[in-house]
């Protein structure tokens, strides 16, 4: 693994991993994880086909077991966990209250402006999922940011 | 969406699920076997039947194997046209928990009920009528069900096509025949407009979050 790997997707993946945790301190855990795990495994991976959709693969999974590690001691995260922030806390927090399957899609079409294909291949599931996961996302959205 | 990501045909989403087009090939395949079991057994005078009935459940048996292997064909063909894309999109599902509960509870006691009145009905059980009341009322409860499972199924492929149409992502020729049913219903055309209003708000939240 070379360090412009690092450099270019270091901040994407913590503001993707940051989003769907709700967490600083967690996502920066994550995406220290997820480089040296491709450090540690060299050879493993194939990153000169399309490194986005493996690093992104490989932070979304670790994220997940962080939640599942995370889970009993949900209140005391809530504690510690990042306020909403950008331009609209009522859009944030909207966000944040989706279920994680339709946030995912959401977070990673948004962010990179990935497509359906490559969000299929990081989460492992159809393309016809992900749309209709993006679907009920903004759906769910326009009814809650319904004036 | 990037913009030189490849463009998604229409056709690649399907209307109707594979586990339906597995269970009418199922039946189609057990009708076909049991029309091939009757030719051999009666061939082979292992039984004996009259004439009338012989033919009967020959016909009986292939018919249904034909009507489930032409109902598989026909789904499998099945797409969402464009002028009904719409339509299917704006079924409500219902996403309460407690109410997906009592549907699961209700297919559980359905089918449960369904085996119980058939092994009833064949043993004697009670009476025949009672049995027969049983089954009649638990098989509609299993239509309904499956019609329900059917109308969610439709509503979560229309809404992917919708998804992937607003977005641009949709081929382009799909999304012409898309494009003349959007503009001959104006509740068509805002719903898309108000998509791509709440999708540039998240993109604009998420970016200036990153």
């Amino acid at each position: 693994m070379d360090e412009s790997l690092y450099e270019t997707w270091r901040a994407r993946l913590l503001s993707f991993c940051r989003q769907l945790l709700r967490h600083s301190h967690d996502a920066e855990e994550v995406v220290q994880d997820v480089f040296t795990k491709l450090l540690t495994t060299t050879g493993r991976y194939d990153l000169e086909v399309d490194p986005g959709v493996l690093l992104f693969r490989l932070a979304r999974n670790r994220c997940i077991d962080l939640r599942r590690k995370h889970q009993p001691t949900a209140i005391a995260d809530l504690v510690v966990a990042a306020p909403p922030v950008g331009r609209s806390p009522e859009v944030a927090e909207a966000i944040a209250a989706l279920p994680l399957p339709e946030r995912e899609v959401l977070l990673l079409t948004a962010i990179e402006g990935l497509g359906y294909r490559e969000v299929a291949a990081i989460l492992g599931c159809s393309l016809g999922t992900v749309a209709a996961r993006k679907y009920a996302a903004i759906e769910e959205l326009r009814r809650r940011l319904a004036p | 969406m990037k913009p030189d990501a490849k463009p998604i045909p229409l056709a690649s989403v399907v209307m109707f699920p594979r586990w339906l087009r597995t269970f009418a090939i199922s039946i189609g395949m057990a009708g076909a076997l049991m029309a091939i079991v009757t030719v051999v057994a009666v061939a082979a005078e292992w039984v004996e039947l009259p004439k009338g009935e012989r033919l009967a459940g020959m016909i009986g048996a292939l018919g249904a194997s034909l009507f489930a292997f032409l109902l598989a064909w026909a789904m499998g063909r099945a797409r969402i046209r464009p002028q009904h894309l719409f339509v299917h999109v704006r079924r409500q599902v219902p996403r309460s928990p407690s109410r997906t509960r009592t549907r699961g509870w209700l297919m559980l006691l359905a089918i449960g009920g369904l085996a119980f009145g058939v092994v009833g009905t064949g043993w004697g059980w009670g009476s025949r009528q009672m049995a027969m009341t049983v089954v009649n009322g638990l098989l509609l409860a299993t239509i309904v069900g499956f019609l329900g499972a059917l109308n969610r199924h439709l509503h979560r492929q229309a809404a992917a096509v919708f998804a992937v149409y607003a977005e641009g992502a949709l081929d382009p020729a799909d999304a012409r025949a898309i494009d003349a049913a959007r503009a001959a219903d104006p509740a068509f055309d805002a719903a898309v407009r108000d998509y791509l209003r709440i999708n540039a708000l998240v993109v604009e939240q998420v970016r200036s979050r990153a």
